[in-house]
């Protein structure tokens, strides 16, 4: 089996939270490697190119807030003015970029075995509220789309962690440079893989 | 995250006839605390020399891996980070403190492995030492633009 690459944001609320480390120490203890890391104000474009623009992406996206709208009984269609998952995917887009310019962010890629699985695992559901003890965002908050929205402001989950093998190769391209990445063994993978 | 250079770890210490003699003076008074014989070790007691002997070891210390710099704000930085990361030597390290919480390592061990004591934070020492090692580490940031903490409306208002 080969080792996966996953990239994972610690996003503003995070950051401004002091939750980096509590963060980080999850995915260290589960045996998963850093293999980068890096903290700075993120440029707008980047944030623009780092969610997909495609048509597949705002519908996952949409589908996947439409989905959750139901979970809680709320109307989607009286937040965004629409029902269409690829419009609402666009609007949360818009949501995110704006959010993740709030503060200084903190980015690691790590690695290992089912990397991408494991970092879905823990970063728990989207939306806090709804996300299971245990996870990251079920631990460190309860926030919630309808209190977002009464607040007029983007909902905050903690952490970005990616979706997939493609998309953790392509977000890790996207922020950290080949000579950024440093790839070593740790202790016990000696009794764990081998 | 990054790998430095043997060059650019060397340079991180001030690498001075005088700072080398300290780096001995220290390991002499480490070796004391633990009782350990110290000639028998390195050949010499001379501070010059073992100083010049744990610089090279060091530096080696530091290319075993990636290492992960850091630069930390807020009100007594430089002592804080001091008193959490404890002794030097993990083993002399108040209990509490990150040397002791993940390490035990000690002079003796490590010279017994023909190594330098693997002290895994490095923490400046003094305010002066701390501005120059930032201006080192991050040469291309001339100002760290800062952002609000939870904290600081508990305690810096």
């Amino acid at each position: 089996m080969k080792k996966q690459q996953a990239l994972l944001i610690i996003k503003p609320d995070g950051v401004q939270r002091g939750l980096i480390g509590k963060i980080l120490k999850r995915f260290e203890q589960v045996g998963l490697t850093v293999i980068g890391l890096k903290f700075y104000w993120a440029q707008k474009e980047k944030i623009i190119a780092h969610y997909p623009e495609t048509e597949a992406w705002f519908k996952k996206v949409g589908e996947r807030t439409l989905t959750n709208y139901v979970k809680k009984g709320l109307d989607a269609k009286k937040v965004f003015n629409t029902d269409d998952a690829v419009s609402i995917g666009k609007i949360v887009k818009f949501w995110l970029i704006n959010y993740l310019q709030e503060s200084p962010l903190f980015f690691a890629v790590v690695e290992g075995y089912e990397a991408i699985e494991i970092v879905r695992k823990f970063s728990g559901n989207t939306i806090p509220l709804l996300a299971a003890p245990g996870t990251i965002r079920g631990d460190f908050s309860h926030d919630t789309i309808d209190l977002a929205n009464e607040q007029n402001r983007p909902l905050r989950n903690i952490i970005h962690a990616s979706d997939t093998i493609e998309d953790g190769e392509k977000e890790v391209n996207l922020w950290f440079k080949k000579d950024e990445l440093f790839s070593y063994e740790r202790s016990e993978e000696e009794f764990m893989f081998k | 995250m990054s790998k430095p250079d043997l060059e650019v770890i060397k340079n991180h210490y001030p690498g001075t006839p005088e700072w080398i003699k300290e780096m001995g003076e220290k390991t002499i008074a480490s070796f004391k605390e633990t009782g350990a014989d110290l000639k028998k070790q390195f050949g010499t007691e001379d501070p010059n020399k073992l100083g010049q002997f744990v610089y090279e070891r060091l530096i080696k210390y530091w290319q075993e891996g990636p290492i992960v710099v850091m630069v930390w704000e807020g009100p007594n930085a430089v002592a804080i980070s001091r008193k959490l990361r404890g002794h030097t030597i993990p083993l002399l390290a108040q209990t509490g403190t990150l040397h002791a919480q993940y390490s035990f390592d000690s002079s003796t061990l490590s010279s017994s492995l023909d190594r330098v004591v693997k002290t895994f934070v490095h923490a400046s020492g003094s305010r002066d030492e701390a501005e120059r090692e930032i201006k080192y580490w991050f040469s291309e940031i001339n100002e760290f633009k800062s952002y609000k903490r939870e904290v600081d409306k508990l305690y810096l208002k």
